[in-house]
Order: structure tokens, then sequence, then C-alpha cells
């Protein structure tokens, strides 16, 4: 295993996996994780970065050759896989924390429909406290 | 007399070598990670992609049944590796031409990993009711599992016992094991949708 082949993986794996989650928030309408109001440009968005980075990570050397084993392969890809889903939440509620302003969004991810993640998980918080520190 | 398994073997291993932009893209689909990571994205696109809640229900428990299946899967390959440890076939001394763009792996060659790992996330999709995006992923595990055979590393053979051991997993992680882990399966779906992630 090398150090370079290690990074170059993540980042293939970090943009992929970007690219991926635009198409799949996008498909799925929840707006609060979408980095464009455009479905047409999220999914050209998030097609461009999958393809880009996979032609990146294999045309710039042969992969065919021995490196990461299965279990690292997996865990590389689940440490790439979840910086890009932070990477989308913290981006999008920057980007879209003024105009998405519903004081009641729904459960889990449906909430991303109209909140973007800090928002949902700040409504998601107070209701839970709300909940602890009522009178039994 | 040659086996049926090695005739079979020698047939696709006789495609390799007589072109080389074939070669390189058959030994790209070899690799340990252009399949692989394909699976992977397709799981987390699932996840976060359903148009409806009924859907997410129905994605979700598919990515599960997946997830699961893929940490049993390759358990069982590794036990049934170590009990048999088969070579393989470059290094049992068939005529084996190997592709440039390939490394020859020395591990044991039954049954394939990578046509069980494919062979389960393609039947957790299907089980989950997701039919065409199931047929192609069956497309996927299968190419994977022919560039392995055309890259001289694994006997026709091997990949029947992955796509064996996949499905076999796969049908029990669906049928038993996860219904018997309901509770524990809520309680992780409830902590996720307090995330906002589920």
């Amino acid at each position: 295993m090398t150090t370079r082949l290690v990074l170059e993986y993540l980042v293939w794996v970090f943009f992929s996996s970007l690219g991926v989650l635009q198409i799949a928030f996008t498909r799925a309408g929840l707006r609060g994780a979408c980095f464009f109001r455009s479905p047409r440009i999220g999914y050209a968005f998030g097609t461009t970065a999958t393809l880009a980075s996979f032609l990146w990570f294999f045309l710039s050397e042969n992969r065919g050759r021995p490196g990461l084993e299965g279990s690292q392969t997996f865990s590389f890809f689940v440490l790439g896989g979840s910086v890009a889903l932070a990477f989308t939440f913290a981006l999008t509620s920057l980007l879209r924390g003024k105009e998405m302003t519903a004081s009641e969004p729904g459960q889990g991810l449906e909430a991303l429909r109209q909140a973007t993640y800090l928002q949902a998980l700040k409504v998601a918080l107070q209701e839970a406290r709300t909940r602890w520190s009522r009178p039994t | 007399m040659v086996s049926p398994d090695v005739s079979v073997f020698q047939w696709i291993n006789g495609l390799a070598g007589r072109s080389r932009p074939v070669d390189w893209v058959m030994g790209t689909l070899a690799t340990d990670y252009l399949i692989p990571v394909i699976l992977a994205l397709v799981l987390l696109g699932l996840w976060f992609g359903a148009p409806d809640r009924d859907s997410r229900t129905r994605y979700h428990r598919a990515v599960m049944v997946a997830c699961v299946g893929l940490a049993l899967t390759s358990l069982a390959v590794q036990i049934i590796s170590h009990l048999s440890p088969w070579p393989r076939p470059f290094l049992a001394g068939h005529e084996v031409i190997l592709n440039p763009y390939f490394y020859p792996p020395h591990d044991p060659s039954f049954p394939s990993n990578t046509a069980a790992i494919g062979m389960t996330v393609a039947a957790a999709v299907l089980l989950g009711g997701l039919r065409r995006l199931g047929l192609a992923l069956l497309g996927l595990a299968f190419t994977y599992s022919f560039s392995r055979v055309y890259s001289g590393v694994h006997y026709p053979v091997d990949v029947l016992g992955g796509w064996a051991i996949g499905w076999g997993v796969t049908l029990s992680v669906s049928y038993i094991l996860l219904p018997l882990a309901g509770p524990v399966q809520s309680i992780f779906i409830r902590v996720l949708r307090f995330l906002r992630v589920a």
C-alpha cells in the first residue's frame, strides 16, 4: 500500500460520491441538499463529477497492480464517501440557509425537502430536548 | 482428458493477448477498484435517491441486505478458500495467457471473491424489487467475473462458486437474518432518521 495510491483513491471516491450524491438528492427532490436550484444542472454536475473522477483515476495510471486489500478498499470508501456527504451538507447549509426557512420540516431525510441539513438537525435536537425535559 | 472447467477457461483466456486495447479494458474491469466502487456508489445513490417515503423504505432494506450480505459473503469466501486452497490457474501448471494490464494474485483461486461480491449486491437489489437496476448489476457482476477469467486469474468454477455463495448469503440475510434482527434494525434506522440521514 502506498500513500500516493491511498490519496488518489480517496480523491476519486470523494468526487465520485459527491457526484452520485447530487444525482441522488436531485432525483429524490431533497432541495436542502442540492447545490443547484435547477435539477438539470444538478444532474449535469453529478454526472460530470462522477465520470471525470473515474476517467482521471483510471487514465492517469495502470490500476491493475496489487495495492489496497479488500478491507482497505472498503474502509477508505467509507471515509471518502462520508467526507463527501459531510461536505455536501456543510456547503448546502451555507449556500441555501437563507432561502430554506421551514420551521417544521418532516422527519428523517424528508426534512431536507424544506430545510438544509443544519436547520433540520437543529429542529431534531430541539424536539429531542423538549421530549426529554417534559415532566412524566 | 481436460476437464470442462479447464476447457472453458482456456477458451476465454485464449482471447487475451490479441489486442492491447481489449486487454487494457479487461485489465481495468478486473481491477480491485473499478467495479467494487461502482457497486458501492450504486448503494450510496440508492440510500439517498428514493423519490418518496415508500420507495425509501424498500431501497434502505435493499442496501442493508447488501451491506450485511457483503460482510458475510467475504467471511464465507475466506473460510472456504482456507479450507480448500485451490491454486490460481497460472500456478496449477495450465497453459495461461496473463493479461499484461493485470497482476497475478497468489491467494487461493476458489471461490472467486469478486464474483461473490458482485452477485451479493445484484441479488440484494433484485430481491428489493428493483428489477431493472438489479439486472444491470447482474450484468456488471458477469462482466467482472468474465474479465477475471479472461485475465487468467480464475477458473469458471471459481466464478460459479462465488455466485452461489453470493446468492445463498443474500437469500439468507433477506429472509432469515434481517427478519430476526428486526428490533436492532429498527433502532438503527431510528438513530439514522434522527440524524436526518435515513
